[in-house]
């Protein structure tokens, strides 16, 4: 009794004395806010998980909205002195840039940071915790598979008119698209997707339920992560198209902000998230792409090695252009 | 004489109090509104003291709208969709008033409770509903109907329209028109329009010549309820109109606060507008009708005649029921079978069925209890301050001869001319900074207090004028006190009139949208918010849970406050 007795406190000194001061911080606050753009449903199964490694955290808190809507509401309760968040995640990384420059993210150097390839991380302030896949999504009850697509460039055909959908101007993921899809297929290209009259969609979810209804034939703004949910945990009959031209990219980072009411408890959250762990946990519940090297992607979804991945180069031109984007894409489609 | 005294009497200690909470729920933030609206950054981040020496002035904010973000079209489409749906619930609503209470159709009684289905339900899952009735390619009546529209060559039926939108709003707004109509048509003279009969005139001509004209004032007033109404509306022009980028006032409002970057200027100074030209349709109203504006019913002797309709009974009876088809049996039909649904499909032979999406909402999804509790909350708690907050106030207004009355009575009627969305921005700027209050649901409690305030006022007045006021006077001439008087004979008395007003603002507040979507919170959060957010995500099945569930629970709560009045379950 005695040895099994030194053995399980010996087990327990294998967390460090500054992890346990992290550990008994978040007990003392016992709650964790996350603002997160991440569809609700699997944020809803993340924070249960995380919730099964700390059960002593409450995490039924959250705030769920487009990217762009939750960092606008962040922006507005940060400046009006109003601390809520303590992790924020949303699809558009020109805001944490700004929030570095502006001292609005904590600064916590956790050894998870080495645990990424660089081009994913700002260490110490933010990494990506999804990575998004832009495919096109179609229906297969509506496209039969000699119907089915292999190249963007041939959605300019006439043949597609009414048929395509888009995410708005206000939409990073449709700004990443449009401009590495520029780069590849040249300045006419989204003239020409233009004359076929896309319809416009307000998010993932709306982009859905426009495939199942049949409202749309091909979704040209669509994510690995929304296909993996529908065809592998749903079963429905929407499906993906990896295009041969190559996979526009899209970051999707999280960081701790600075005046996090709950600090150690999202500390806590943090390194779980971006953790191995963490990761796997993400794939297997939302099937975006892991940044990670270690963590294999969602069931049946191709790995980046099988596939060419469009990265947006410069972001300080990006983010130059992501303020013009609204108004370039509202000459393209209307 | 002001002696010092006399200023402690309990009714002066109750207006005093009575007036300062409007002036502080109402004149503040309107206030604030008019700041922001003639400011370029938002007013929480500005300076307070500058700004209130008029420093920061400018109107930046207007030529904004007006250039590049196209003021007029928003106006525009406002006004379109908001005189379809008046139009098509004003001959929706007076029609089906004079068949149920004028003509000798079969069930009155039934149809007159059906009538009313529809004002209890959240317009955004009438919206979502008939979304699933009528969406372009795979709506439930398209696919039904298909191989009549392909004989006739016509198109399907698209909700994503501005059509699309009149119709919700105007099935939705129907019933009021309706009460107004039934309201008057019950209580009226028979005897001009017997004289009318009595000198040759047939049933047609009578009605045309002599009934409608003598309930006009409540056909007035309904409709321009309903034009008011619907020029505030949020929900339905948001879950039908932003999927198509047509918008209107109220959602750009939304847009301009939740999008980024956040424009609360420009949001204060479309919200102004809006308030001013809903201000005008106000005093437009009150000026047609004078001082009888909402007609009540009095429940005297008067019992026009029943017309008999020979033949017609049954076309009239099928009428009827088509409203009631169309307006609660159908979309709750849509609404239960996608309850059921997986996932959305493009022809209901190819749906898959579950029980999950019931067993998620009630186990799994954190958002229903929290929603649940403070929707219950606000509602029950909410109703019961605003009835106290309404009943002080129409107790002083009609019977007390206090100073001051008409100012009372016309800051707590304010709140109608106000968009609750717009109302919404102002409370959101004047209490932003105050510790604690952001974000809980104490801010969405004063929201919905004075967004309501005019509607619970109305409500108890109607009840109060109709008490012979010699009761209390014998009461406190033979000694009782005030307060007794009040406990003892008053209350008792007003009591089916305050278990109704309790009633509508527990509706109005179970159901509210436009307000709370700016601001609730993650812990302040309701199930009106919750199915809105859901809706967007595409989660439409979960959602038709989590509707079904509100309505079951809001009902509910009806019958048991009516139970505990000893009252049915009418609205008067």
């Amino acid at each position: 009794m005695f040895l099994v007795a030194i053995l399980t406190s010996g087990w327990h000194t294998l967390v460090s004395a500054a992890e346990q001061a992290v550990i008994d911080g978040a007990k003392k606050e016992g709650k964790f806010v996350w603002y997160t753009s991440m569809p609700t449903e699997p944020a809803v199964a993340y924070l249960k998980a995380f919730k099964e490694k700390y059960p002593f955290l409450d995490v039924s808190e959250f705030f769920r909205s487009t990217s762009m809507n939750v960092w606008s509401r962040f922006e507005t309760e940060y400046k009006a002195g109003k601390a809520i968040a303590d992790v924020m995640h949303i699809a558009a990384l020109p805001p944490y840039i700004k929030m570095v420059d502006d001292g609005w993210l904590m600064k916590f150097d956790s050894p998870v940071y080495k645990e990424y390839p660089k081009e994913y991380v700002n260490p110490g302030y933010y990494a990506a915790f999804r990575s998004f896949a832009m495919i096109g999504g179609y229906n297969k009850e509506v496209l039969s598979p000699n119907q089915v697509p292999k190249t963007w460039k041939e959605l300019a055909d006439p043949k597609w008119k009414g048929k395509l959908g888009v995410e708005p101007g206000s939409s990073g993921a449709q700004a990443v698209i449009y401009h590495t899809l520029k780069e590849v297929l040249g300045g006419q290209y989204w003239e020409q997707i233009g004359r076929n009259k896309p319809k416009v969609y307000t998010g993932t979810g709306a982009t859905t339920v426009a495939l199942q209804r049949g409202e749309i034939d091909l979704a040209m703004c669509y994510y690995g992560y929304a296909v993996y949910e529908e065809r592998e945990l749903k079963k429905s009959p929407i499906m993906g198209i990896w295009f041969e031209e190559g996979t526009p990219r899209v970051d999707a980072p999280m960081g701790i902000l600075k005046n996090a009411p709950h600090p150690n408890s999202a500390k806590l959250f943090l390194e779980w998230a971006l953790s191995k762990e963490g990761q796997t946990k993400m794939v297997e519940i939302v099937g975006s792409y892991s940044a990670r090297p270690d963590v294999p992607p969602a069931k049946n979804n191709p790995p980046p090695t099988k596939f060419k991945s469009l990265v947006v180069k410069d972001i300080k031109t990006f983010t130059v252009f992501l303020n013009q984007f609204p108004d370039i894409w509202k000459g393209i489609i209307e | 004489m002001l002696r010092l005294a006399n200023l402690f009497r309990p009714k002066i200690v109750v207006l005093a109090l009575v007036v300062g909470i409007v002036i502080t729920l109402v004149a503040a933030p309107t206030f604030m509104l008019i700041l922001g609206a003639f400011t370029s950054e938002p007013i929480f981040e500005t300076d307070f003291i500058k700004l209130l020496k008029g420093e920061k002035f400018t109107l930046a904010n207007f030529e904004r709208l007006w250039i590049k973000f196209d003021a007029l079209p928003l106006f525009f489409n406002s006004l379109y969709i908001s005189l379809g749906s008046t139009i098509f619930s004003l001959v929706v609503g007076a029609s089906l008033a004079w068949i149920i209470t004028r003509t000798d159709v079969p069930g009155s009684r039934t149809l007159r409770a059906s009538m009313l289905i529809p004002f209890y339900c959240t317009p955004i899952v009438g919206a979502i509903s008939w979304s699933m009735l009528a969406s372009p390619k795979a709506g439930l009546l398209n696919v039904f109907l298909s191989p009549i529209f392909s004989f006739f060559n016509i198109g399907p039926f698209n909700i994503y329209t501005p059509a699309g939108i009149i119709w919700v709003m105007g099935i939705y707004y129907a019933p009021i028109v309706f009460l107004f109509c039934a309201g008057a048509l019950q209580s009226m003279d028979p005897a001009l329009e017997e004289s009318s009969r009595a000198s040759g005139a047939n049933h047609f001509m009578t009605t045309m010549k002599i009934t409608f004209p003598l309930i006009s004032p409540a056909i007035l007033g309904g409709t321009l309820l309903v034009f008011i109404l619907s020029m505030a509306a949020f929900g339905i022009p948001a879950v039908l109109g932003i999927p198509e980028s047509f918008y209107v006032v109220t959602t750009r409002i939304l847009t301009l606060i939740t999008g980024y970057p956040p424009e609360h200027s420009l949001a204060a100074s479309l919200g102004l507008l809006l308030f001013i030209f809903s201000a005008a349709g106000v005093y437009l109203q009150k000026k047609i009708l004078g001082k009888r504006q909402f007609v009540t019913v009095t429940g005297k002797g008067f019992r026009p005649r029943k017309i008999k309709m020979g033949k017609w009974r049954i076309p009239l009876l099928l009428v009827c029921v088509l409203y009631v088809f169309l307006s609660a049996i159908l979309p709750t039909a849509a609404l239960l079978w996608t309850s059921l649904l997986k996932y959305l499909v493009i022809h209901p032979s190819r749906a898959q069925y579950t029980i999950s999406n019931y067993l998620y909402i009630w186990f799994s999804y954190p958002n229903t209890a929290l929603a649940v509790k403070n929707s219950l909350f606000i509602g029950v708690i909410g109703a019961s301050l605003g009835i106290f907050l309404n009943g002080g106030i129409s107790w002083i207004l009609h019977r007390t001869r206090l100073p001051g009355r008409s100012l009372l009575e016309y800051l707590s009627m304010f709140p109608i001319t106000m968009p609750a969305i717009v109302f919404a921005v102002a409370l959101l700027w004047t209490w932003i900074k105050v510790p604690y209050l952001y974000g809980t649901i104490w801010l969405l409690l004063i929201a919905y207090i004075t967004v309501f305030m005019p509607f619970g006022i109305r409500s108890i007045s109607a009840t109060i004028v109709q008490i012979d006021k010699t009761l209390e006077e014998c009461a406190q001439v033979t000694g009782a006190s005030w307060f007794r008087t009040l406990r003892t004979i008053t209350f008792p008395l007003l009591k089916p009139g305050i278990i109704a007003g309790w009633s509508l603002l527990f509706i109005m507040f179970s159901r509210e949208l436009s307000s709370s979507v700016l601001l609730c919170s993650s812990r302040s959060t309701v199930m009106s918010v919750e199915l809105y957010n859901l809706y967007w995500q595409g989660f439409y099945p979960v959602l038709a849970v989590l509707a079904i569930v509100q309505s079951i629970i809001t009902f509910g709560i009806l019958a048991v406050a009516h139970k505990l009045g000893g009252t049915s379950i009418a609205i008067t």
